[in-house]
């Protein structure tokens, strides 16, 4: 099919697939997942800021789905959204500033240092959140053992299973008494201080504005280990959070002419299913397990850009993330069906 | 289809802010009425998940 704005030719099927694997990960993981489409749709020809705008537009829609659902299973602070957006768009502004100051007084090699920077973050960021979420599932197994000699009968379904977070600075952080203080039934800690929220929210948005990127991977990881949310609520929250900043920023691209409404209402009909199965699926699994499998996407992600930056190899670099968002909504998918048989199982 | 990828593409070249707000209007309406109508089968189906406390 052709797209007259983007002025390409396209199958469909393609981009419903793209779509679909990203709606997965996406209603898993709580991100809107442009670090999988912007490459996906660049590699087919679509030029980079038509494909940063489309992708954009494509994950407000399967944000608002996956919230409506994550909401519905009590995963969404609406307290903490409201405190962490403003904190994330005045950080993102000054990142974006700052960027443009550094260009602007012409610092040499900025990109390649901000590559660099980023390579580091993302890789870093993976391999703690791998170590934390073993580390993190080994005293699981321990509790579970102890209740199995207890006889008690562990719950029915994992997601019940409280999060358990092996490196808390969160609870650390509780001690900072800095008012107004918020407190949310749904934080793993009692009350937080309302400027741990915004300058945490701050930080991961001066992160993801000198880096040019949505910065979900940040501010999920923010969510868990500095303000104490379990990880389903990171998940909803976050989606949140994206319905607003997505939604702004497609407007700002559209208004640049930087959107293909076409396309993105294409990839929205595999999205809006697949970000409900992803959504679906975290009913089915820890908050450990959720984790681990976002700090392997992460990696993979990491490898990706490596290929590209500094490889000079884009093409490999999409076929990386575009097989990592498949395998990964494979591996979803798959939990999602272990789940519901195992909850509806007479044993 | 066809049909409607020449109407998208004339709203592009016609006014952009008007093409921002249908963009916009048009991703949040499709996620909402998708989302809550889903919500409401699946509450049909018998697929009501109810809201879990966490600690």
């Amino acid at each position: 099919m052709f797209f007259p704005v983007a002025e390409v030719s396209i199958a469909v099927w393609y981009l419903v697939g793209i779509g679909f694997a990203v709606g997965v990960c996406g209603g898993f993981w709580g991100m809107g997942g442009g670090w999988i489409t912007t490459p996906a749709l660049y590699a087919l020809g679509i030029p980079m800021n038509i494909a940063v705008g489309t992708g954009l537009a494509q994950m407000v829609g399967q944000s608002v789905v996956a919230t409506i659902w994550h909401s519905r299973f009590g995963n969404v602070s609406f307290r903490v959204a409201a405190i962490m957006i403003p904190g994330t768009i005045l950080g993102v502004e000054i990142g974006a500033r700052i960027m443009e100051h550094l260009k602007a007084a012409g610092q040499a090699h900025v990109d390649e240092v901000i590559s660099i920077l980023y390579v580091i973050l993302l890789s870093a960021l993976a391999i703690y959140i791998v170590l934390e979420s073993v580390q993190s599932q080994r005293s699981l197994r321990r509790e579970r053992q102890l209740m199995a000699q207890d006889g008690a009968k562990p719950p029915a379904q994992s997601a019940d299973v409280p999060d358990h977070v092996s490196f808390d600075l969160a609870r650390r952080l509780q001690y900072l008494r800095i008012p107004p203080m918020v407190s949310c039934p749904l934080l793993r800690v009692e009350s937080i201080s309302f400027w741990v929220v915004f300058v945490a929210a701050a930080l991961t948005g001066i992160l993801a504005g000198l880096l040019g990127v949505g910065g979900g991977f940040l501010r999920v990881p923010m969510l868990v280990y500095l303000i104490g949310c379990p990880t389903h609520v990171a998940v909803g929250t976050d989606l949140f959070a994206i319905i607003i900043s997505g939604s702004y920023g497609s407007f700002t691209h559209a208004l640049k002419g930087n959107v293909d409404l076409m396309i993105a209402l294409v990839m929205l009909l595999g999205a809006l299913f697949g970000a409900q199965i992803g959504s679906f699926a975290t009913r089915y699994v820890q908050g450990v397990q959720l984790r681990a499998l976002f700090g392997a996407a992460l990696m993979a992600a990491t490898a990706s850009l490596i290929f590209k930056s500094f490889l000079n190899m884009p093409q490999l670099a999409a076929v990386l993330i575009i097989g990592m968002a498949a395998l990964m909504a494979a591996i979803i998918i798959g939990l999602l069906i272990r789940g519901v048989i195992r909850s509806t199982s007479p044993s | 289809m066809h049909w409607l990828s020449a109407t998208v593409a004339q709203w592009h070249e016609g006014s952009r802010l008007l093409y921002a707000f249908v963009t916009v209007g048009t991703v949040l309406g499709i996620g909402l009425l998708f989302g809550f109508l889903s919500a409401w089968i699946g509450r049909k189906l018998g697929i009501d998940p109810s809201r879990r406390k966490h600690q």
